[in-house]
């Protein structure tokens, strides 16, 4: 449905500034009928690639294909504009014309390209649209009389009212209060699966591009780092950065010291560890170790370590309570403190010895992030080194 | 409901040339305003290096003579001293008096403060001719009122006022430049972050220690900047030194400007009045550079901030009363002009204000000035003239803004320069440039050409307003329209213009007030069919018929207050509301 290759974007350096090359050679593919998200934190590019395809930016180079139409390729000089594409867009400011009443806005698309289906035809699919994302009868409402949430559901309803062939999603929710947004992202969810539309959905919130969709491509410094369900990235990322911006986990510098099949041994502060290992990691390379906190089966008793499990022994070094479940830090020997979740009725005593089981298929090596790597990672994998 | 979306698809592929229609509009935009600025520039250059006596287009000869001559006497350096000194002193005057007359209304619980601070921002529709001629009528040595009511109390013998002398000039002048600078002091008082002030008194101040050493201290910058653009702004002004300063025999550069090209007797002397307009142009272009260097480090001390603050309000205590009646006592000499022209306008033939005149007064001149053709004429064309130049300036204005807040290349750059221009430009050396592009071309003696002078003349201001403006708009409001389907236009028009609207609207009374008040510019535009008010109030208070001028003047503040001063009221609700 959505074809992008090789996109490149760089702004021109602004007085006092430096060029910033926000996209470089991105490529994607989007299936007809899927949620795909763009994940990735502030500034690597999310927003400027979703501009690129709905044609508000041009980019540098590279190609777009929208079904069946190419809407952008410079090899072949061809730039439809962001008016011709037939796309419908939320903004993440929702840009509500306030000027204009609920309708008026519905109705705005409608009215464009020379088309006019007539008065009736109008009010019944305005109609249509507001009953929609549930705001029938709101239509005679100025728009500044609306409330966050509200605004949201017009800025949807005017996204597609004019069927659109696929649908542009930037940050929709973060301007929303967290347990609005919880809501608003799986009526979000049902709204357009219930339509059909392809999306293409903007977040940096990890939680909400799990929930949203079927897709995520992760992103960094204008980079796609990572294509997958949401699902396999969580359980395959191939870079410490993939596992730590999707969930979060310990992330230990470690050597590769062994390797047979999908399984590899890596060598840490705190001893030898089984685990599966990303595609393209060899024997000594420089890695990184990822334990997710509920990988380690905790056990106040010394369990007998079986087949691909490693057993380690550690302190209970500090305990946080967050309410369903709480977090340990336990000190592992070499000094390196491993933070793990338990259930809030097991909790255990600080200072108390405990045991942990960490089976070969739960814990995976993967690369280490290259120079790029974000500063505050490198210290805290130098102070871990260290 | 997925079966009609491909009912909708646009078909066919655009190619590069989609951009075609803003494309287009920018190079349009581009083009106009070249000409608009550019053309006078040049011609007024090339006029400077032509022979005397001759218009530019029709001599290929290149002579420094008219340089030459101004260089060689040393009137020129007089002629120069004066503007500087005449300005310096008028914008000392006014701008210390706005500074102080803002500080109490924004500062302080001075009673009455809306008062001055709807009437301060008002005055504009009190065109700089009618105060001149006002004052003229009450302190010129013979039969001026004051000085006739000043001998018959104190029994002088002589005038103790005189109009025709520098000082008088200078504080007619300085009570023009009043309102204007307080209009831009007054953001700068009541937007200033309360803290920093608290701060002071938190840590042992007194009130008048804070103020000295950490609110005056702080201001200063702001002020010193609102000072130079006042300077720059009275060198190029150029009513009240043609109305007041002429007959003292007191020239500045912008009256002998419009003397050499428009003299009462001889014929025109294009080429020196162009050289003395290229003198004037790099004076203010010199003041403009002065200017923003002085903002630049202005800028380090940003008291301004974005937010809305309830400044603390100093208590004036025991001086409340004194400063009031003083304040008040202020704004009293600034309307005594104005109330003199009412007078005058109900008299059959001007004399002193007395309490037995009040008997003779009538309503004749104004039915006289209603019934002649020729002041119909003026009223029809001075509403074209506004109704035109407010309405094509602010739209220009607008598309400049929205390409260069939204549209960043180099010829959006260009674009920016050409159209900030004509602020460094004075005036009246661009209305004579515009005579001598055009006086060759059948728009010359039309009100068109008075069109063309005022938006050329306005463009900066309305530029400036619309950028300011946009520049608060979020782009994906436009962004929106777009996506929707909507072309450049549709969504200009559409989307961009109505949420601009009140931006939009006060900045269009602002020009149609500047333009109808203006005389710079039908004065030396002027031929017997494109006469407009004030133009005709010129011409009559020359001819002379006092009273039969003044009822045209009368009517003119008249028809300006009617739409300035509803417009401040609603703007100082919406002020206090917020
Ligand atoms: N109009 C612009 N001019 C210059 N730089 C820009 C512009 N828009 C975005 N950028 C830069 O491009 C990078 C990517 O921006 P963006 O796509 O907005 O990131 P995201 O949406 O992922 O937060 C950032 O470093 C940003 O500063
Ligand atoms: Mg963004």
């Amino acid at each position: 449905m959505l074809k992008v290759s090789h996109l490149e974007r760089t702004y021109p350096a602004q007085p006092g500034g430096a060029a910033v090359h926000a996209l470089k050679s991105v490529s994607l593919s989007v299936e007809q009928g899927d949620i795909f998200s763009l994940l990735g934190p502030s500034g690597c590019g999310k927003t400027t690639m979703l501009q690129c395809i709905a044609g508000l930016e041009t980019p540098d180079a590279g190609r777009i294909v929208i079904g069946p139409q190419t809407v952008y390729s410079r090899a072949e000089r061809i730039q439809v504009s962001a008016s011709e594409r037939g796309l419908g867009m939320v903004f993440q400011s929702y840009a509500i014309w306030p000027h204009m009443s609920v309708a008026e806005n519905v109705a705005f698309p409608l009215l464009q390209r020379g088309r006019n289906p007539g008065r009736e035809q109008i009010a019944q699919r305005v109609d249509e649209a507001l009953a929609m994302v549930e705001l029938a009868g709101y239509g005679n409402r100025s728009a500044t009389q609306l409330s966050g949430g509200q605004q949201q559901r017009v800025a949807l309803a005017r996204a597609l009212v004019h069927k659109p062939r696929l649908l542009l999603l930037d940050e929709p929710l973060s301007n929303l209060d967290a347990k609005l947004r919880d809501t608003m992202r799986i009526e979000l969810r049902q709204l357009i699966k219930s339509i059909g539309i392809t999306a293409v959905f903007v977040t940096h919130d990890q939680i909400e591009a799990m929930g949203i969709s079927d897709k995520v491509a992760l992103m960094r410094g204008g980079e796609v780092v990572q294509v997958g369900k949401s699902r396999d990235i969580y359980l395959n990322p191939h870079t410490a950065f993939a596992a730590d911006f999707m969930g979060s986990g310990n992330l230990i510098p470690c050597t590769i010291s062994d390797m047979g099949g999908d399984r590899a041994v890596a060598t840490t502060p705190f001893g030898r560890i089984r685990a599966r290992a990303a595609a393209g990691l060899r024997i000594g390379d420089d890695a990184v170790l990822v334990i997710r906190p509920n990988a380690p089966i905790v056990d106040t008793r010394p369990a007998n370590a079986q087949g691909d499990a490693a057993q380690i022994t550690g302190n209970v070094a500090s305990v946080t309570f967050l309410g369903e479940k709480i977090e340990v830090q336990v000190r592992l020997p070499g000094g390196y403190d491993l933070v793990t979740t338990m259930n809030t009725f097991d909790a255990p005593a600080e200072g108390q010895e405990i045991h942990l089981t960490l089976p070969a298929e739960r814990c995976i090596i993967v690369h280490r992030d290259n120079a790029a790597a974000s500063t505050v990672r490198d210290a805290e994998l130098a102070g871990v080194a260290a | 409901m997925m079966a009609d979306v491909s009912a909708e698809q646009p078909s066919g592929t655009a190619r590069w040339t989609f951009l075609g229609s803003p494309r287009l509009i920018k190079v349009v935009l581009l083009v106009v305003v070249a000409t608009l600025v550019l053309g006078p520039v040049i011609v007024l250059l090339r006029a400077s290096l032509a022979p005397q006596d001759v218009l530019p287009f029709e001599t290929s000869v290149f002579t420094f003579d008219n340089f030459r001559q101004i260089f060689a006497g040393d009137d020129t350096v007089k002629l120069l001293t004066t503007t500087i000194v005449y300005a310096a002193g008028s914008v000392l005057l006014g701008v210390g008096a706005a500074a102080v007359v803002a500080w109490l209304t924004e500062r302080t619980d001075m009673p009455g403060a809306t008062v001055i601070r709807i009437f301060l921002f008002s005055w504009m529709a009190v065109p700089p001719l009618v105060i001149g001629f006002g004052w003229v009528l009450l302190i010129n040595p013979g039969n001026g009122a004051l000085n006739v009511f000043a001998r018959s109390a104190f029994g002088l013998t002589s005038a103790p006022f005189t109009i025709y002398s520098f000082w008088s000039l200078i504080i007619i002048t300085a009570f023009s430049v009043l309102p204007t600078a307080y209009v831009m002091l007054g953001g700068l008082f009541s937007n200033m972050d309360p803290q920093l002030e608290s701060a002071g008194h938190v840590h042992g101040g007194r009130s008048f220690t804070v103020m000295r050493r950490i609110t005056l201290p702080l201001l200063i910058p702001g002020i010193l900047s609102v000072g130079i653009f006042m300077v720059m702004i009275v060198v190029q002004a150029f009513e009240i030194p043609f109305v007041v300063g002429l007959s003292a025999q007191i020239r500045v550069l912008s009256t002998r400007v419009y003397l050499l090209a428009s003299p009462t007797t001889g014929i025109p002397n294009y080429g020196l009045s162009s050289a003395f307009g290229v003198c004037l142009l790099g004076l203010a272009c010199l003041l403009m550079w002065v200017y923003f260097r002085c903002v630049g480090t202005g800028e380090k001390y940003r008291v301004v901030t974005g937010k809305a603050f309830r400044p603390r309000r100093q208590k004036l205590g025991a001086w409340r009363i004194p400063v009031t009646c003083l304040v008040f006592a202020l704004f009293g000499i600034m309307v005594l002009p104005v109330l003199m022209i009412l007078w005058t306008s109900f008299t059959a033939s001007y004399q002193v204000p007395s309490l037995a005149g009040f008997a003779n007064l009538s309503l004749d001149n104004y039915s006289r000035a209603l019934a002649s053709p020729f002041a119909q004429q003026a009223i029809f064309n001075t509403l074209i003239l506004v109704l035109a130049s407010a309405t094509i300036v602010m739209l220009l204005g607008s598309l400049i803004a929205w390409f260069s807040v939204r549209d960043r290349g180099p010829a959006v750059r260009i674009l920016d320069i050409l159209a900030f221009a004509p602020t460094a430009i004075p005036p009246v050396v661009m209305v004579i440039a515009i005579l001598l592009v055009y006086i060759r071309t059948p728009v010359y003696g039309t009100i068109w050409i008075l069109v063309l002078s005022s938006v050329t003349v306005q463009l900066a201001f309305a530029t400036r307003t619309m950028t300011s403006a946009l520049t608060q708009l979020h782009k994906e409001l436009g962004d929106a329209a777009t996506v929707c389907g909507a072309g450049w236009w549709t969504s200009f028009r559409r989307i961009t213009l109505p949420l601009l609207r009140v931006q939009f609207l006060s900045g269009w009374l602002f020009v149609a007030a500047h333009t109808s008040r203006d005389l710079t510019i039908p004065l030396v535009l002027m031929t017997s069919s494109n006469v407009v008010l004030a133009s005709a109030i010129w011409m009559m208070w020359d001819f002379p018929d006092l009273p039969g001028a003044s009822a045209m003047a009368v009517l003119l503040v008249l028809g300006l207050l009617t739409v300035v001063l509803p417009v401040q009221i609603l703007a100082n609700r919406g002020r206090r509301g917020a």
